[in-house]
């Protein structure tokens, strides 16, 4: 019968050891699933078990110290870590310390030390967290070493854990950090600064902000363009963490040094003072449009009634945002009415700078 | 050369595209087992409670509705109630026929509202902008019907974040789902499209928008698309992904950096295959730019959409989708084998042109080839055994490999049942349902050759998952 490889017995024989291969292979396979499935089954068994104790014990202990505390079980230490890290970072401060207390009589924190050597990335990620809450100055160079050399994600975990356990001394440790690592999420970052507090910051990220401007435009002058991990522009966006004593002078420094648009703008978002009109106001010409954006938003927040004359070009602007933002600058100063929108809306050749002032003279009625 | 050497020539060469094909597969699957724990691992922060900085990347939520009348309220409604610190909801009513504009103003106190819609990106006329009196981040763009990319560009053109996700009017999103595709942003600003997990929703118990019980269909069809999908996107996808592959972020649920999506023209309302297209083209684009990028693909953030039921809706669905391959391919050739394209276009694109868009030829070609020559005596009973246990042994086993890495990522699927269920899908849907599939898109490739353009083809919604409320 018609051509093959091989014998039709071999190739029988052949195929039926691949056949039966393949379908053991399957239903291993399958097996392994429902194995995993039976763990996982006894593990939420064991978890339900486990709520059913520690939940309401830690949250009683949000109100009322407890000493009488059940045997944790060393395989429950996980569940443990996550619900009590759950409590945690629901809680402010000064709930946080009875849950400190029950985690310190269970010695949580060698099993986060354990775990943040020898974990896998979840246990790690865990203990970093844990170790923090319970502001444990031993695990205080590891945390470091973790933040100074691991991935963004553990690293910026260990850096939010150092600044809970010392605000103080962490910040200066980490600004250094914060400014070279760009792989840093800016939300994360942001959340760790509002934990170290505007009272330990807002120094030392100006300082850190007009550091990083001064070496951009060092860079810049040496005609080796700006290095990469250097971005003053985030770092100018972190001082809105900052106190205004302390950002605004920083600010108006940087837009004097730097010739980076998007610094620039950064810095604008921070003006809040009449007395910053003058360097508002010439931004609004800026060829970036990002700059004229923010120097728009910046007018309506200090413009005064003589800004109407350099608003109403805006309205034209070739940038949507700009045009934008100049409407609303333009419906926010001090005497500004609705008739008197209407008649500088007629007064446009432009229709794009018509239809801007329509819409946010309807926002304003809608709101 | 004899007709056996010639038999033997074409017989090996089926041979190999099923090898090559498994292979591919089999790479991505490990490539998926190596990858996803590590994945897994580092979601535990977000099992912990989120406090919101300030910094956080608001997003504009945009949805093409065309005659969802019956939908939309409940879509609108559900992600309305998403976990996210700042987002906006921009709907663009493509033209529906139906009362969609209709229920979306009676129901959402909807005004007309003068806004300077600015256009970007060309689209058909927009008749209208409407704004929620109720719900201040509620748009609702009314425009002349242009298909779905069309409407989705509108949406685009009016939103105002700098990230946008396209979601379908019918789709049903998790809560924190889009607090989880924004990480890959946040995590690497090189990052500029994230496609979530897409699963069927037939056979779940929705209610008030969100998803109550994932359950399976007790209709086949869809039986083995829920299996199809956990394929394609637990290894397909996520085997991809770190190897910066990804040709294709699902309309059903993607999140864009807008300013790039604009830069590069928005979704291309000439093919129906628009969101593989938008995709490849980024590829493309971004090489020629030599801009470094990444498309992710996030496997927790999921997604739920209904799926066919019917042998001609679905026949229809995977005629479209062949078609839109081809148009993708020849649209985006320019990213075969383009310098600097990396895995996109010196691996990921070969594998989908010759494996998937021409393999059709090759798979049809092979089992009609074998069972002729067989019937005819002219193939030996074991040589058709060989080639039976390449096309469908292989298929069986990978398909069981999709079962065992849900069961080690997101065991969705709550009781012993469903796994059990979802095995012998595994094992049957390589007994007829795929080899139909493959006959669907040599349909769609031939369709495609001749230029002959599939419609959108309705979609018959039974939403039996969705509760009253």
């Amino acid at each position: 019968m018609g051509f093959c490889f091989v014998s039709d017995a071999d190739t029988l024989r052949i195929v039926q050891s691949v056949a039966i291969f393949l379908f053991a292979l399957a239903l291993l396979l399958l097996v392994v699933v429902l194995l995993l499935r039976g763990t996982l089954l006894l593990r939420e068994r064991r978890r339900k078990k486990f709520l059913a104790v520690w939940q309401s014990i830690l949250v009683n202990a949000v109100d009322i110290a407890t000493s009488d505390l059940p045997r944790l079980e060393r395989r429950d230490l996980p569940e443990f870590l996550l619900l009590w890290n759950h409590l945690q970072e629901s809680l402010l401060d000064e709930s946080k310390d009875h849950l400190n207390q029950i985690g310190k009589a269970l010695s949580i924190e060698r099993v986060a030390l354990r775990l943040l050597r020898g974990g896998n990335l979840r246990e790690r990620l865990l203990a970093i967290v844990t170790l923090g809450q319970l502001r444990e100055r031993a695990a205080w160079g590891q945390l470091l070493t973790i933040a100074q050399r691991e991935g963004a994600l553990l690293s910026v975990i260990a850096a939010r854990a150092l600044v809970m356990i010392d605000p103080t001394k962490a910040v200066p440790e980490l600004i250094p950090l914060l400014m070279a690592r760009a792989d840093w999420p800016a939300s994360r970052v942001a959340n760790m600064l509002r934990i170290a507090g505007a009272d330990v910051i807002s120094d030392q990220i100006s300082n850190a902000a007009l550091k990083s401007t001064l070496e951009q435009s060092a860079h810049t002058g040496n005609g080796d363009g700006k290095p990469a991990t250097n971005d003053p522009a985030r770092m100018v966006r972190y001082l809105e963490l900052a106190y205004n004593v302390a950002a605004l002078p920083a600010a108006r420094t940087i837009i004097e040094l730097s010739h980076d648009p998007e610094v620039l703008a950064a810095c604008l978002r921070l003006l809040k003072s009449a007395e910053d009109l003058p360097v508002v106001r010439a931004c609004l010409s800026h060829e970036d449009s990002r700059v004229r954006v923010q120097a728009a938003a910046a007018l309506g927040r200090i413009g005064e009634d003589d800004d109407e004359e350099r608003l109403v070009p805006l309205l034209s602007d070739s940038e949507w945002w700009v045009r934008y933002r100049a409407a609303q600058a333009l419906s926010g100063l001090p005497h500004m009415r609705a008739p008197k929108l209407k008649t500088i809306q007629a007064a446009q050749s432009d229709a794009f700078a018509r239809d801007m002032l329509a819409q946010v003279m309807a926002e304003a009625q809608l709101q | 050369m004899t007709l056996v050497n010639v038999l033997f020539g074409i017989e090996c060469v089926f041979l190999l595209y099923f090898l090559a094909l498994h292979t591919g597969y089999l790479s991505l699957n490990i490539i998926a087992l190596l990858t996803l724990p590590r994945y897994m691992q580092s979601r535990v922060l977000i099992e912990l409670p989120q406090s919101t900085s300030g910094f956080e990347m608001p997003i504009s939520i945009v949805v093409a509705a065309y005659n969802e009348a019956a939908v939309i309220v409940a879509s609108v409604q559900s992600l309305l109630q998403l976990d996210y610190s700042e987002f906006e909801l921009v709907i663009s009513n493509d033209g529906s026929k139906d009362d969609t504009l209709e229920v979306l103003k009676q129901e959402f106190g909807l005004v007309l509202f003068p806004e300077a819609y600015r256009v970007r990106i060309q689209t058909a006329q927009v008749r209208g902008i409407y704004v929620s009196t109720i719900h201040p981040n509620l748009r609702v763009i009314d425009k002349e019907n242009g298909g779905r990319a069309d409407s989705l560009n509108a949406a685009i053109n009016a939103a105002r974040y700098p990230l946008i996700c396209v979601i379908d009017a019918d789709s049903v999103l998790e809560r924190d789902s889009l607090q989880r595709a924004v990480e890959p942003f946040l995590e690497d600003p090189r990052t500029i499209a994230v496609g979530g997990t897409i699963r069927i929703a037939n056979g779940c118990q929705v209610r008030g928008g969100f998803l109550e019980r994932a359950g399976l269909p007790t209709n086949w069809w869809a039986l083995f698309q829920v299996l199809e999908y956990l394929r394609a996107f637990l290894f397909g996808r996520m085997g991809w992904s770190p190897l910066n592959g990804l040709l294709i972020v699902s309309g059903a649920f993607g999140i864009f950096n807008k300013e790039i999506v604009v830069s590069v023209g928005g979704y291309n309302k000439d093919t129906i295959g628009e969101d593989m297209e938008l995709t490849m083209r980024l590829h493309r684009i971004m090489t020629e730019k030599g801009i470094p990028y990444r498309i992710v693909f996030a496997p927790d953030p999921v997604c739920w959409t209904e799926a066919p039921e019917d042998y001609k809706t679905l026949r229809s669905q995977r005629i479209r989708w062949a078609h839109g391959l081809g148009d993708c391919v020849a649209i985006n050739r320019g990213l075969l084998f383009q310098r600097g394209s990396g895995f996109a276009g010196w691996v990921a694109l070969p594998f989908n042109v010759v494996l998937e868009w021409l393999g059709p030829i090759i798979e049809v070609g092979g089992y009609v080839f074998m069972i002729v020559t067989y019937l005819l005596g002219l193939l030996s009973f074991s040589s058709l055994l060989i080639f039976l246990l390449f096309a469908i042994g292989l298929g069986m086993l990978l398909s069981v490999s999709a079962l065992l890495l849900e069961e080690l990522t997101f065991h969705t699927y709550p009781k012993m049942r469903h796994l059990l269920v979802l095995f012998v899908v595994a094992l049957v849907e390589n007994l007829g349902y795929r080899q139909l599939n493959s006959f669907w898109r040599f349909q769609g490739l031939v369709r495609w050759i001749v230029g002959s353009k599939p419609g959108w083809g309705e979609m018959t919604r039974t939403a039996t998952w969705q509760a009253d409320n």
